[in-house]
């Protein structure tokens, strides 16, 4: 737009120019871009509206405060929704992944801040009594609630030996030379031993399964057989040059697959 | 090795090396017995030499006999074979590199002139104290002052004088260092503070000890805990049954002297049903300790004077469905040459609970300068260990307590719910699941 400004009278000059030359009228458009110039929009323009309508109104987000200061809270509810942080916890709240503050106990609400804690943060409180006032003293005890009723331990109830049907639960297979299993009653009163159990068993066999007991053994053992390797690989190169390169037989790596059909060939 | 190990180790090696003869003399022309004789090479090596019940040189499998005896194996393991294999090396201090002798000397100089500097400032001190403190500009005031800033001074240079010296530094690092000597107390100090501190100071603010027990807290002593031998990291979940037993501390105090302390282990979590809140209970009270900086092991099981033991220990535990418990550790400094009266703390704690650390201090002006804790939960053991102590509540358990909406009841929906009343009588056997009261089973909410 400033350059436009800027190149006013150069654009004044040009249209007095074409005006001299062509003595028709100029087209609406023209006049439009001459007032886009000139920078100003005449009522021809206003009248049509359209730029000076506001936007239809979108989904209202609700959020700001649910609760007021002072006002009762249940563990869960929502005392404040907001975009960014407005509003941090403090006691006895916590902030949702949408920076939602809600309540962590019952009591009463309390705006606030605490200038020990951050020199410019807005705290939102719950305090159990409503007289109390937050921030509560640096070095006091903090006040907490048990939340929790005591009730009798129900013993549990004893498990009958054997099955509505008289055959026992569980069984014992004993077999010689090898570990005793325990089959246990399924719905289909089969007898099967446990899922588990039975990978258990792996470990009486005394298999060893994996070659390296430790992740460390393991590139350890990498780390020296690749030296080997290396190792070895220098050697044959020298012998190879020691021998020169008529003495070097090439054979070359064949598959099974191509060694077979070579086989094959052969034959016929 | 375990103690069965232990016993046998002498009759199996006599069988084995017998067996061995015999082999040897049967076939005595084998010229394949290779394997033989590494086997022949690794039998005298589980065999007590001089050279096992040196601590210096003491091999993995002795130290406990060694340990048990008194003596503690210097040293890293490594570095106790590296000894072994070469008995007959040169001393640290004589190697024979030039550069290292050059720079062993330009130390001993800074050394020599550190210590020229400690005595000058001494006789200043002399000086200091010999004027009379009318005489002196600025008063008795002043006086002090000055004298006490001299004395940091030469402390320092005392540290420095010696904080140069590789010998020293390796003597620390074996743990033979004289914690009498302020150099190794600054380096046991260095090390506390590294991590030990930064940890304990952590967990006292992470799990609100100084809010909820004492008001402030700065440790200046490294407290370690240790439940049966085991090291317990502070703030570790201990097991009931661990814990039953009094724990041993490690303490290693910075500062020279010896001193008298208190110990207190407080458990602030206690619940309180009746008025929804908890209350402070105490485990254990002991006071006129005798600790200084060198002996450093506190078993609290052995604590056992008159005129020490307070309050015996009581067993961590929690009830099912409380919240953890945190055991706190408290070590607390008496007043130089004041002792605390066992007989009033006995008399004023003898019902343990609703304990207040803060009045304690108060009342016997002692102050806390160590802590460690550990944590105690409800678990398979907690039950039969309060059995064991006389601990009433291992039949009660401990529920969330619901909290009602604010919202009154709504109206059930559903057409199931709608069906209800007599007269869809006909229609009662398809009207039995209603969403959150029943399934086809039956009613499924709690009454």
């Amino acid at each position: 737009m400033r350059s436009l400004i800027s190149q006013r009278p150069l654009m004044a000059a040009l249209s007095g120019l074409s005006r001299v030359c062509i003595s028709r009228p100029a087209p609406i458009g023209a006049q439009l871009a001459n007032s886009l110039v000139q920078g100003q929009r005449y009522a021809s323009v206003k009248s049509q509206g359209a730029y000076k309508k506001k936007s239809k109104r979108g989904i209202p987000k609700k959020l700001g405060a649910k609760r007021t200061g002072d006002q009762y809270v249940i563990p869960g509810n929502i005392i404040y929704k907001q975009r960014g942080t407005l509003w941090w916890p403090g006691e006895n709240c916590i902030m949702g992944r949408d920076f939602t503050i809600h309540a962590m106990a019952t009591g009463y609400v309390k705006y606030y801040r605490d200038p020990a804690r951050h020199p410019d943060r807005k705290y939102i409180g719950v305090t159990f009594e409503k007289d109390d006032v937050l921030p509560y003293p640096a070095h006091a005890e903090r006040k907490r609630k048990l939340g929790r009723t005591a009730h009798q331990i129900r013993p549990e109830a004893p498990k009958p030996e054997t099955s509505p049907s008289g055959i026992p639960f569980q069984v014992t297979r004993v077999e010689k030379g090898e570990p005793d299993r325990l089959l246990r009653l399924r719905k289909d009163y089969s007898y099967r031993e446990d899922n588990w159990r039975i990978g258990r068993l792996v470990e009486t066999t005394g298999l060893k399964i994996k070659r390296f007991r430790t992740r460390k053994q393991y590139f350890r053992h990498r780390r020296w057989r690749r030296e080997r390797e290396i190792e070895g690989q220098r050697k044959a190169a020298k012998r190879r040059e020691e021998l020169g390169d008529d003495a070097v037989k090439v054979v070359k790596q064949l598959s099974k697959k191509a060694l077979k059909k070579a086989k094959k060939a052969g034959r016929k | 090795m375990s103690r069965c190990q232990s016993v046998a180790r002498p009759l199996a090696r006599q069988l084995q090396q017998r067996s061995m003869q015999q082999c040897l003399a049967i076939r005595s022309f084998n010229t394949t017995s290779s394997q033989q004789n590494a086997a022949a090479s690794a039998a005298p090596a589980a065999e007590v030499t001089p050279l096992d019940l040196d601590p210096n040189t003491v091999l993995p499998e002795f130290e406990d006999a060694l340990i048990k005896a008194g003596k503690m194996p210097v040293g890293s393991r490594r570095r106790r074979v590296a000894l072994r294999s070469n008995p007959n090396s040169l001393p640290f201090e004589q190697l024979p590199y030039q550069a290292f002798q050059e720079a062993r000397k330009i130390l001993a100089a800074d050394r020599e002139q550190k210590i020229a500097k400690i005595k000058k400032e001494v006789e200043k001190i002399a000086r200091l104290e010999a004027v009379e403190e009318s005489q002196f500009r600025g008063g008795p005031k002043m006086k002090a002052t000055k004298l006490a800033s001299l004395r940091k001074y030469v402390e320092e240079l005392k540290i420095k004088a010696d904080v140069n010296d590789p010998i020293v530094k390796k003597r620390f690092e074996d743990g033979l260092g004289d914690m009498n000597k302020p150099i190794y107390r600054y380096y046991a100090e260095k090390k506390w503070r590294s991590y030990d501190q930064r940890l304990i100071t952590q967990r006292i603010s992470q799990f609100h000890i100084v809010p909820d027990i004492v008001p402030k807290l700065v440790p200046t002593a490294d407290v370690q805990l240790y439940f049966r031998k085991m090291k317990v990291p502070p703030g570790e979940i201990v097991d009931s049954i661990v814990s039953e037993n009094p724990p041993r501390l490690r303490v290693q105090l910075f500062n020279p002297g010896e001193r008298l302390v208190t110990v207190v282990v407080v458990d602030p979590d206690v619940p309180d049903v009746e008025n929804d809140t908890f209350f402070k209970r105490c485990h254990y009270i002991a006071a006129n300790i005798p600790l200084s900086p060198t002996d450093t092991s506190l078993p609290l099981s052995k604590i056992k004077g008159e005129d020490q033991l307070a309050l015996p220990w009581l067993p961590a535990f929690a009830q099912k469905g409380s919240p953890y418990h945190r055991m706190a550790i408290f070590l607390l400094e008496q007043l130089p040459g004041e002792r605390v009266d066992v007989a009033k703390v006995k008399e004023l704690y003898a019902s343990r609970d609703k304990f207040s650390l803060k009045s304690f201090q108060s009342k016997f002006r002692v102050r806390p300068f160590g802590f460690n804790m550990f944590r105690s939960v409800w678990d398979e053991n907690t039950a039969a260990v309060m059995a064991r102590h006389d601990l009433p509540g291992a039949d009660i358990e401990l529920r969330t307590a619901r909290v009602h909406s604010l919202k009154g009841p709504v109206k059930l929906r559903g057409w199931e719910a709608k069906r209800q009343g007599p007269k869809y009588r006909q229609l009662w056997k398809y009207t039995k699941r209603i969403r959150g009261l029943s399934n086809a089973r039956g009613w499924t909410k709690r009454k």
